[in-house]
């Protein structure tokens, strides 16, 4: 309590809006987590579709050969997936080459270009960034410096970048579900060869029947 | 709550995304080689006439043993192997006419054959009884077979031989007649 009486007006606002900007930050990477989770299980379902014959004809019977398998499987997937990705890529390669070779541009930032359609902020305006015990925390919104314009000599780049964010998030996508169907293969392969007696009771398997005449033989 | 719980997963993941940036980062690397490798193996297929991406051997003999499996398991439930449906004659006469007796018109099977068939009936009416003789098509009254006492058989005897004509006979009438 003390200490909020300490601070003065401005601090008490940066932190009141330091708190609301993480707040929304966490719950935008709590959205984006969730988003992930999906992915990993859906990509881990697929996964045990591979594996799945082989298991119960028992073709193989070990962890490693199954994940072995498993391996080789998953890479074609990811072959598979990343058919598209690499496509589009390519478009937006051979596309840039073009562009180039017609202009003779080669030194341009097409990324640069492409800010052209979205707004810009200067964040190194006064009062945007305060330091709050020797933190630096975002005080206010900073002004707009550039607000968003269609450069039509610029078309080209703007294909190009949207061309290859797609392949890019595309590709980490695809990524991805690779991650999420080799771990669960991994574990698969360790639990479904794994044997356990927690359930088993050996005396009761045993067909032999106990008499009051022949007690059991003491535990210890 | 939900806020909570979103609260919390990005508590969470806000530890994790580092690490599975890294992991996608690494993949990513990892991912290109092996789309090349895989590449030349699917060109290689394809030229060969082969599809582009073929069943592994692992694949390969999982479908076998399961399709035994499977053929097995509808053997057994079946009980007998299937065998090829044969042609059958069904004589539906369910239906009863009176009819005088005509020329020239096919004669109906009986209808005795009926009494094995499971078809539903065409037609709900019910034919009047008919009192048949004991002397029906499925109990034919067999008839004793008389024996008549065998007979002494005569003695084979040779048949006469046919009378070679004489050749001091020859030439005949007509012979003389073709050499005038």
């Amino acid at each position: 309590m003390n200490l909020v009486l300490l601070l003065s007006e401005a601090d008490r606002r940066s932190l009141i809006i330091g708190l609301v900007i993480l707040v929304i930050l966490l719950l935008f990477v709590g959205l984006f987590g969730g988003l992930c989770h999906y992915i990993f299980e859906r990509q881990a379902d697929r996964a045990e579709g591979f594996i799945d014959n082989v298991v119960r004809a028992h073709v193989v019977n070990t962890p490693k050969e199954l994940r072995k398998f498993g391996f080789k499987k998953n890479n074609r997937a990811l072959f598979r997936d990343s058919l598209w990705p690499f496509l589009v890529a390519l478009i937006a390669l051979t596309t840039w080459i073009i562009e180039n070779l017609a202009t003779a541009n080669w030194g341009t930032n097409i990324f640069e270009d492409f800010g052209d359609l979205f707004f810009g902020w200067d964040w190194n305006a006064d009062g945007v960034i305060v330091s709050f015990f020797g933190l630096p925390l975002i005080a206010a919104f900073p002004p707009v410096n550039h607000y968003p314009e269609f450069h039509l000599e610029h078309l080209c780049h703007y294909i190009e970048c949207f061309l290859f964010i797609v392949a890019i998030a595309w590709y980490a996508y695809v990524c991805q579900g690779y991650i999420a169907r080799h771990v669960r293969i991994d574990s698969l392969s360790r639990s479904i060869f794994k044997s356990s007696l927690k359930d088993y009771k050996a005396r009761e398997d045993m067909d032999v029947h106990v008499t009051p005449d022949k007690p059991l033989p003491p535990g210890e | 709550m939900k806020f909570l719980k979103w609260f919390g997963w990005g508590m969470l993941w806000v530890i994790l995304l580092p690490f599975m940036f890294v992991g996608i980062a690494l993949v990513a690397v990892f991912g290109i080689p092996v789309f090349f490798v895989e590449l030349a193996v699917m060109i290689f297929h394809f030229f060969k006439g082969e599809t582009c991406f073929p069943m592994y051997e692992e694949d390969k003999k999982a479908m076998e043993i399961l399709q035994k499996a499977l053929d097995a398991k509808r053997a057994s439930e079946m009980g007998t192997p299937i065998q090829n449906p044969q042609p059958q004659n069904v004589y539906v006469q369910q239906n009863y006419f009176v009819q005088p007796p005509q020329q020239n018109q096919p004669q109906l099977p009986p209808q005795m054959s009926m009494q094995n068939q499971q078809f539903p009936p065409q037609n709900p009416y019910q034919p009047p009884y008919i009192p048949q003789n004991q002397q029906s098509i499925q109990q034919p009254v067999q008839q004793p077979i008389e024996i008549a006492p065998v007979e002494e058989e005569p003695p084979l005897v040779a048949p006469a031989a046919p009378k070679k004509p004489a050749l001091m006979e020859f030439p005949s009438e007509e012979r003389k007649e073709n050499e005038r």
